[in-house]
């Protein structure tokens, strides 16, 4: 029996710049999440980082992008102190797959871009197999600006 | 709001509540090398797109394996890939129809068994237009695993030429099997008024 999902959990607008946005007691009763962002960070171009269940541990994340920048495609891997090194460009989508799993890390792969400047693809790894019930969003020593959207959708499986 | 450019959870759009629909799961229990989703016809009259949202791990004694999505059945050379894919030092594209023939292929999204522990790979797989039997049916994937030793992220289309409404889809851990704890979801698109 086909079952409707894709199921809206939250969206956040910001009213003003942040520094951090984070979605907390995410239910449970989901198998995926997508996050899709629309936004901008102050300043230069920032890269945005993200923590699973509040979780900073040096060590515990791991991704890997592939980018084109207009002349030149690059890939590279991130192990940044316990964040993920994504990128902050004007629009991403996250699918965080098996996210209420417990036999598993948890891995994700993210389509991002940035109008002016990039389009980049990216697998990222959290090594911990807790459920994820929170994400926490932030800019390299900057802020989301007042207007970035973030959108968190919930898919059975 | 129907999703604006096919499928939101390719990391385009969102779709609308309503038209986006849970229609199988598949969660392995053990190891299992192949996974099939079958008598897919009985969704043509609903939907207009499939997509597959798969998450697994292989057995093979490497550090990953290659999946193939195979299309009713079908085993003899009639499909099409290419694929562009980041390693974490370079990006690559290629063909891989020449020595890979029997399937769409994805190589960029199993982990196996010398791979970190608890690592599983995981991609979105949409199928274009499934049930329709005036073209070819088309699929594209984004993909991806991330670890010490073995990271991958991948973009992938593919076609198989045969004009056929689907009735199955096939899932070949082509070196090994899928582990326990693989979890492989069929979803379908509505179509509109």
């Amino acid at each position: 029996m086909p079952t409707p999902t894709y199921i809206p959990l939250q969206t956040i607008t910001l009213g003003s710049a942040a520094s951090s946005v984070t979605f907390a007691d995410i239910p449970q009763t989901y198998r995926d999440l997508v996050l899709v962002y629309n936004g901008n960070s102050s300043g230069a171009r920032a890269d945005t980082l993200i923590n699973f269940n509040g979780d900073t541990t040096s060590g515990n994340y791991s991704a890997v992008a592939m980018d084109g920048n207009g002349s030149t495609t690059f890939s590279s891997t991130y192990l940044s102190a316990g964040t993920i090194d994504n990128v902050s460009k004007d629009i991403f989508t996250i699918q965080v797959m098996d996210y209420s799993a417990t036999d598993k890390h948890k891995t994700s792969i993210i389509r991002a871009s940035n109008s002016a400047s990039i389009v980049r693809a990216t697998a990222y790894r959290w090594a911990d197999n807790s459920a994820v019930n929170s994400l926490t969003f932030k800019t390299q020593a900057r802020d989301f600006t007042s207007g970035s959207t973030f959108s968190l959708y919930g898919i059975e499986a | 709001m129907i999703p604006l450019g096919i499928l939101a959870a390719a990391g385009g759009a969102v779709a609308a509540a309503g038209s986006y629909d849970l229609l199988a799961t598949e969660i392995l229990t053990g190891t299992q090398a192949t996974v099939t989703f079958s008598s897919l016809g009985t969704y043509a009259a609903d939907y207009q797109h499939l997509q597959v949202r798969m998450v697994a791990r292989s057995n093979r004694g490497d550090t990953d394996s290659y999946l193939y999505v195979q299309f009713n059945g079908d085993t003899a050379s009639n499909y099409n890939h290419h694929y562009l894919r980041g390693t974490g030092s370079s990006v690559g594209s290629d063909v891989t129809s020449a020595s890979y023939p029997s399937g769409i292929l994805d190589i960029n999204f199993l982990p196996a068994a010398t791979a970190p522990s608890n690592s599983f790979g995981v991609a979105t797989l949409d199928i274009l237009d499934p049930f329709e039997t005036s073209k070819y049916t088309t699929a594209r994937t984004l993909s991806g695993q991330a670890g010490s030793g073995y990271s991958r992220i991948g973009l992938s289309s593919g076609a198989w030429r045969n004009t056929a409404s689907l009735t199955s889809i096939t899932f070949d851990d082509i070196f090994g099997s899928f582990v326990s704890g693989s979890r492989f979801s069929l979803y379908g698109l509505k179509a509109g008024a």
